[in-house]
């Protein structure tokens, strides 16, 4: 680290701003500004978290002004209120091996790496935006920060400051887009599916789709075999199919009935057992051994079975 | 997702008044649920040591007009015989 905040820093300033050994006021305040706004920058965007920070800790002063071209000096404020919380000083000291960086960067006049020291653009921008500002503020002039030489008054460049040219400052200024949180919904749904082969590939294309909640997939036998027995209906059984977690259910809400499976084929025929056992049992038992129910249900059975061949 | 020992889900569901149905199959067997004298329900139970489940616990909750826990607690012993005529009963089951 070749520059200190704590200690100060010199800023030679050459060439026509420079030349009488004086400083317009404008471009005083105006560099000091910048240099300002860079430092608080950096305090917002390179120190913790989740420590509590006194941004007023990170102001600066005009702290000297050396001649020998125009060198004003500035450093961090020596003010006792602004020295607060636990880790005022560590937090300074951070906050300078970035601006020191920062100025390392502009020596080298590689603006291009700031975006190895700041890949996120959330904290990249701000940091462009005033260190463009700051190293173009001195219009022309050459700059250097220095190191300066009480005893025999005379200056050393430790950096230059290059020019940042607007192409690279466009360049690594990323547009931040506003992330709006949406609530993710779920719910099934049943439709029809467009199935397509060609050249051994399947293709499924929703055709239409309908709310879980009212509408359901059907399985509808008009003929239910059972091992040896065919039962042959009347009209189609119109029964409740889906599957739940591994298996597959076939349902039928009024007959009380149901067939469950692994596979589709397994379910079918569990069903069709069901069937078997309930029409059978119902029918071999007299009505005063069963319940409203029960007779419900062995009178829908014999309304929808046509004929049962064996 | 809970599985049942077959011996002893047939052996609680007995305790629970269920008996075995006159009708045979090779793999599996039917209890029945009597009350008052009158047919309430079947439920269907495989012969053998294999597991039964999850699937198959679905089938018999809803042959036994319960959900998948009641029935549960059914075959386990916390659900006993009195509860689980109340809930046949609330539903309407009984008459």
């Amino acid at each position: 680290m070749k520059i200190d905040l704590n200690n100060g820093v010199f800023i030679e300033i050459g060439g026509e701003l420079g030349k009488y050994n004086t400083l317009p006021i404008d471009i005083l305040v105006k560099i000091a500004q910048d240099l300002q706004e860079l430092v608080f920058t950096l305090a917002k965007h390179d120190l913790p978290s989740e420590e509590a920070i006194d941004i007023s800790n990170f102001k600066i002063e005009l702290a000297g002004f050396k001649k020998g071209s125009a060198v004003p000096k500035f450093a961090y404020t020596p003010r006792t209120e602004n020295k607060t919380g636990l880790f005022w000083q560590v937090h300074r000291n951070t906050v300078n091996e970035k601006f020191d960086k920062l100025i390392e960067i502009s020596n080298t006049g590689d603006y291009g790496k700031l975006v190895e020291l700041y890949p996120e653009p959330i904290k990249r921008n701000p940091i462009v935006e005033n260190l463009y500002s700051f190293v173009n503020g001195f219009r022309s002039a050459p700059v250097n920060f220095v190191d300066y030489d009480e005893v025999i008054e005379k200056t050393t460049p430790i950096y230059k400051i290059n020019r940042f040219k607007p192409s690279v400052k466009k360049e690594l200024i990323s547009e931040l887009k506003e992330i709006t949180e949406t609530e993710v919904e779920s719910d099934e749904a049943v439709g029809k599916i467009k199935i397509t082969k060609k050249a051994g590939k399947t293709q499924c294309r929703i055709i239409d789709y309908y709310s879980g909640k009212k509408f359901s997939l059907e399985y509808a036998p008009d003929v239910i075999v059972a091992g040896t027995i065919k039962y042959f209906l009347k009209h189609p059984l119109r029964c409740l199919f889906e599957k739940e977690d591994n298996y597959y259910i076939i349902q039928c809400e009024i007959l009380g009935i149901i067939g469950t499976g692994l596979t589709e084929d397994e379910t079918e025929n569990s069903f069709a057992e069901e069937f078997d056992f309930v029409y059978k049992r119902l029918n071999s038992l007299d009505t005063a051994s069963l319940t409203n129910h029960n007779l419900l249900i062995r009178n829908i059975l014999i309304q929808i079975v046509e004929k049962v061949e064996e | 997702m809970s599985v049942l020992d077959p011996k002893k889900t047939y052996s609680n569901l007995k305790k629970k008044g269920f008996t075995s149905s006159t009708t045979k199959s090779v793999d599996h067997k039917h209890l029945e649920f009597f009350h008052n004298k009158k047919y309430i329900l079947a439920t269907k139970i495989s012969h053998g040591n294999k597991d039964i489940e999850n699937h198959l616990i679905k089938q018999m909750s809803f042959q036994c007009s319960l959900d998948k826990n009641e029935f549960i607690d059914l075959a386990r012993c916390p659900l006993s015989k009195k509860d689980f005529i109340d809930i046949l009963g609330k539903k309407g089951l009984l008459d």
